[in-house]
């Protein structure tokens, strides 16, 4: 395909907005696990190089992409021959270890969000993870997803309100009664 | 807004946040955009292309425009033309700047009997190089010597001098730019500078002396192993090297460079083949003059030779002397109204009319008519 085609071809776009919608929340989640800005730079184009040539096949990118991240950070330490890193331990959540009285409501949280970021579209999800997981700022976020400032806030904030009704929902009448 | 407060703070109690640093997020958003040229760029020859396309497509995203990537991609070549075209126009105006600063000659090659003849006289020697009968304009360089023959030569200079080399002279252009340094070797010159800005200058050298000026109308003369200095404007500054005496040459005199000296009143040959020199004007943007132009700077530097040889009365004859002479009178009209009454020399292309002022040039398509009236 000539670059012109490549670069007018709808699929193109299609893979750009959620190349956009996903890019700094599928680094972030590999920066966490690897620590490596520079792993995680070839990890993450590795991902969405292999997206980009599946994406016709893909329905939900969200779910594919988080999928194919492991396998990616798999394949991409079994080819630099690093037998030091174990890929299982890096996606364990070590939270989920946790042996208190947290545990409970903290899986509990994370389902509800998870359930919410599958339920929204793509950029509310990603916006979502971003302010509040990686801890952006609305514009840093806003510019990351192609948002503006009050297109950020104000999709946050239903984000949020569906949070806080989802808990409801799961017997927290009061979210204050979580912290 | 409470509720997002609160929402964080649960994040982060139960450790669901992983806090990226604003550098990192910085160097993330490079990051993406890096990444995305190298996968749309995978498999293709030129990665420039898709690069420039993307970088274009987050530029105008940044400013809020709804584009795609074909949009940054357009952006991205209007924006090389563009450049190109900036460029392109800065080497244009570089290099004219660059020959503008050199001198152009326009050579005579007009007989005295007004038969066009391809002198071939004038010779320039360019570094060993001898470039014979060169066209006008024609660009000469520092390091140039002009060797003219039976006919003359006129120069002109970016600072706004003009030279008119006369016939059978040899003339070394050793410097332009800032200062200017001519060495006349054989032969005379005449020049006109305009004042000269702080830190310029503008020298003539002959074997035997120098004569420096910061603004005037001079001619200098070196022949038989003698150099003559005559003003008609200002003051020139006259150094004989020989024994290192320094005077000042004022206008309307003339001095033969010695030690004594001594400066006498112009003589009547010699405010002629000023007065000669005066219709030689200093000519903007010469390189975009057209044929008919330039030869009308040849006619007028014809019409100063002539004045010099004492032929004056036969370039600027009464319509009496040219019926006598000629047996005849034309009347030649012009499209634009103008009329001239005089001898037509030559016709073709370009008319030439021998009138009361002169010879003159005028392009045949300009001519709506011509006839002879006495």
């Amino acid at each position: 395909m000539k670059l012109k085609e490549k670069l007018s071809d709808p699929g193109t776009d299609r893979f750009v907005e959620n190349y956009d919608s996903f890019y700094s929340i599928i680094f972030n989640s590999i920066y966490s696990k690897v620590s490596n800005y520079h792993d995680a730079e070839d990890i993450c184009q590795e991902v969405f190089i292999r997206y980009y040539n599946k994406m016709d096949e893909v329905e939900n990118p969200r779910k594919w992409l988080f999928g194919c991240l492991r396998l990616v950070v798999f394949d991409y330490y079994k080819m630099k021959q690093k037998k030091d890193i174990d890929v299982d331990e890096l996606f364990d959540d070590i939270g989920m270890g946790y042996v208190n009285g947290f545990r409970d409501s903290r899986m509990m949280i994370k389902q509800v969000i998870e359930d919410i970021c599958n339920e929204s579209g793509d950029r509310d999800a990603s916006l979502f993870e971003l302010v509040g997981v990686y801890n952006y700022s609305f514009v840093q976020a806003s510019k990351q997803l192609n948002l503006n400032y009050k297109q950020a806030r104000y999709r946050y904030g239903v984000f949020a309100e569906r949070v806080t009704e989802k808990l409801k929902e799961k017997g927290i009448s009061n979210i204050e009664d979580l912290l | 807004m409470r509720d997002l407060e609160i929402i964080k703070q649960i994040l982060k109690k139960y450790d669901l946040m992983l806090p990226v640093l604003p550098r990192e997020q910085r160097k993330i958003y490079r990051s993406k955009r890096r990444a995305l040229a190298v996968i749309l760029g995978e498999n293709e020859k030129s990665t420039l292309m898709t690069t420039a396309a993307v970088r274009f497509y987050y530029i105008m995203r940044n400013m809020g425009m709804p584009v795609t990537l074909v949009s940054g991609a357009r952006a991205a070549v209007f924006a090389s033309v563009i450049t190109l075209m900036f460029f392109a126009g800065g080497s244009v105006l570089l290099l004219q700047n660059y020959f503008y600063r050199q001198g152009v000659i326009a050579v005579n090659e007009l007989s005295q009997n007004g038969i066009i003849a391809a002198s071939g006289d004038i010779r320039i020697n360019r570094g060993g190089t001898e470039i014979v009968s060169p066209g006008a304009p024609y660009m000469i360089m520092a390091g140039d010597e002009i060797i003219t023959g039976e006919f003359s030569a006129l120069l002109q200079f970016d600072n706004g001098a003009i030279v008119k080399i006369f016939k059978k002279s040899s003339v070394l252009v050793v410097s332009l730019g800032s200062h200017y340094q001519i060495d006349l070797r054989t032969g005379s010159i005449i020049t006109r500078i305009p004042q000269l800005a702080e830190g310029t200058g503008y020298a003539i050298h002959t074997p035997d002396s120098v004569v420096s000026v910061k603004g005037t109308e001079f001619g200098v003369q070196y022949e038989n192993g003698k150099t003559k200095v005559y003003v008609t404007k200002g003051t020139v500054s006259v150094k004989y090297l020989p024994d290192g005496t320094e005077y000042d040459v004022a206008a309307g005199s003339s001095s033969e460079v010695n030690g004594d000296k001594k400066s006498f009143p112009l003589t009547e040959e010699e405010t002629l083949l000023m007065k000669g020199f005066s219709d030689l004007q200093y000519v903007e943007s010469i390189s975009t003059k057209s044929t008919v132009e330039l030869q009308s700077i040849s006619d007028k530097l014809s019409a100063s030779d002539a004045v010099k040889s004492g032929e004056r009365q036969s370039k600027k004859m009464t319509l009496e002397d040219m019926k006598l002479k000629y047996g005849k009178l034309d009347e030649v009209i012009l499209y634009s109204g103008k009329k001239y009454t005089g001898v037509i020399l030559s016709r073709g292309e370009v008319y030439k009319i021998l009138t009361t002022g002169g010879v003159v040039s005028v392009p045949a398509k300009e001519v709506k008519g011509s006839g002879i009236i006495q």
